[in-house]
């Protein structure tokens, strides 16, 4: 259902039928929604809810307050999209970054070409609590030249310098008890920049291959492509934006492609930056660290702890080796993990324990 | 066999952890039936067996978030006027037990007002909740016994996806 804020009974306020209609075709809608945006060059906001969402309510009846209600017509065509019972449309909020997840209500702004240039979804929402917050949160979302924090690079978290040498590990992998896959990963240090590559399969099955370009001083990720069966993604990192395109399946239909210019921290780094990070992290026991992470699958960055255990005996197939630990905690959704890097040197990744019984392990 | 979200490894787990055994203790016996995490609720599930043939089938559900509710066990099946879920826990088949009375919440219900609309949605104060239902239990032979559970988790700012008639399979062993 697309509405062009024309009216306070347009957006139904006060029926508790609401706006989120389950026959809609919100595709459709928001084709519609981006091509009158074209014309009037406004933005388009996407609102994943449901009528049985009493906080989709709540943040409705905030558009309504009179400064949010003026913003809102001014500035954006909205589309509200139903999600049922979290059973209708998931390829429409799938397309646009897992939009419902963790919940709704969930606001995505598009530009008027249709890329991604905001999200105010969970715990975003939650100083939300007057029309002018929704105009602050709002007008942040769209306003493509901002960043969330310092325009300064500078290391998202202290890394060993002398961990930085081109190197290369390869993991075996098990999965729930079966074994026949492998996890390589390697690093080229270049003049100024460098280079990390993951290429895992099962069996003869490629499943990942990822590139990441960092800046040799400042070892934040420039550009990062990366090829699984559930998404092709290429990012660009510069300026506290990320900026890229993902392709994901969408079958029976074409695959579906979303472009987008998101703002975030300067010391964001990329979900496929980890196994980078954490073999090389300044070891010290009984620290922590808490980095952002960019998900293209959520277009989203999340804080991620890492916390550095002590000193500990391990057990390889090769023999047992003193290792520390590191725990991996956030809200991505291949965590958490739990990596084993060697004591001695040159550090090596010996283990790494992900969800669903999924256990990355060093032969040597 | 299929890939997990990233693309990079099998998937060959189950969502839900069931645990089936467990008796720890004289006098009643505490059986653990299934515990599982889903949609930001911890849930673990307990029969209670006081006498022989009587005890209670005991649900404990915990927010894992500060701010987030869980609605009156007493609220319709699609809340009311269509705002919130019940929480609830059920026999649907059973040849071991049967539900014997009426489902009992360990908290009183709050009446949260959703100041928008003019109405109140009972819910339970943050922090866990136990659901208990008196059973009969047959305990001469060990049968299997589908459970149901339905629940939402809300703030005031945000609705997790909510878990509607849950089926969970256990297996209910002869008491010794």
């Amino acid at each position: 259902m697309t509405i062009g804020l024309t009216s306070c009974a347009g957006l139904g306020l006060l029926s508790l039928g609401g706006p989120y209609v389950s026959h809609a075709n919100a595709r459709a809608d928001i084709q519609t929604a981006l091509l009158e945006a074209q014309a009037d060059h406004k933005f388009v906001l996407l609102d994943f809810g449901a009528n049985w969402c009493a906080p989709c309510h709540a943040l409705r009846a905030l558009f309504h307050t009179p400064h949010a209600a003026s913003y809102l017509l001014a500035t954006f065509h909205l589309v509200y999209i139903d999600v049922g019972n979290f059973n209708r449309n998931g390829d429409v909020a799938r397309k646009y970054g897992s939009a419902t997840w963790p919940g709704i209500p969930a606001l995505i702004v598009l530009a008027s070409s249709g890329e991604v240039i905001g999200f105010v979804t969970g715990k975003a929402l939650s100083p939300v609590s007057s029309g002018d917050d929704v105009v602050r949160l709002l007008s942040a979302a769209v306003d493509r030249t901002a960043s969330t924090g310092s325009a300064l690079p500078r290391p998202a978290v202290e890394l060993d310098p002398a961990q930085i040498r081109t190197s290369a590990d390869t993991l075996g992998v098990r999965a729930a008890g079966e074994s026949g896959g492998t996890f390589v990963f390697k690093l080229e240090v270049g003049s100024d920049s460098v280079t990390s590559t993951i290429v895992s399969s099962w069996h003869d099955t490629l499943l990942q291959r990822a590139l990441t370009v960092y800046d040799g001083l400042s070892l934040r990720p420039k550009e990062v492509w990366d090829s699984t069966d559930a998404e092709q993604v290429h990012l660009t990192y510069a300026a506290g934006r990320v900026r890229g395109t993902r392709v994901s399946p969408n079958p029976p239909g074409p695959p579906d492609t979303v472009n987008f210019d998101l703002a975030t921290d300067p010391s964001t780094v990329d979900r496929r930056s980890v196994p980078f990070i954490v073999p090389r992290l300044a070891l010290v026991p009984g620290t922590t660290a808490v980095i952002p992470i960019f998900d293209s699958w959520t277009l989203r960055t999340h804080p991620v702890r890492l916390v550095t255990g002590d000193r500990t005996r391990l057990a390889l197939p090769a023999g047992t080796v003193d290792a520390y630990r590191i725990d991996v905690t956030g809200d991505l959704r291949n965590l958490p993990q739990t990596w084993y890097v060697s004591a001695d040197l040159p550090r090596r990744t010996l283990r790494s324990e992900w969800p669903r019984h999924t256990v990355l392990e060093s032969a040597q | 066999m299929t890939l997990n979200e990233d693309g990079l490894f099998p998937l060959l787990a189950c969502a839900v952890v069931l645990s089936v055994g467990g008796v720890t203790q004289a006098g009643p016996v505490r059986l653990s039936l299934a515990t599982f995490v889903e949609n930001e609720v911890a849930v673990e599930i307990v029969l209670v067996q006081d006498e022989p043939g009587r005890g209670r089938l005991v649900g404990t559900f915990t927010p894992l978030d500060p701010g987030l509710h869980l609605y009156s066990k007493d609220l319709p099946t699609h809340g009311i006027r269509g705002l919130g879920r019940p929480t609830r826990l059920q026999v649907v088949s059973s040849r071991s037990i049967k539900a014997a009375g009426a489902l009992a919440a360990s908290r009183p219900t709050l009446d949260l007002f959703i100041r928008p609309l003019g109405m109140k949605l009972p819910v339970y104060p943050e922090g866990p909740v136990t659901l208990s239902l008196p059973v009969s239990v047959r305990t001469d032979a060990s049968t299997a016994a589908q459970l149901s559970v339905t629940y939402m988790a809300c703030s005031d700012r945000i609705c997790h996806p909510p878990v509607i008639d849950k089926r969970i399979a256990v297996t209910i062993p002869p008491r010794p």
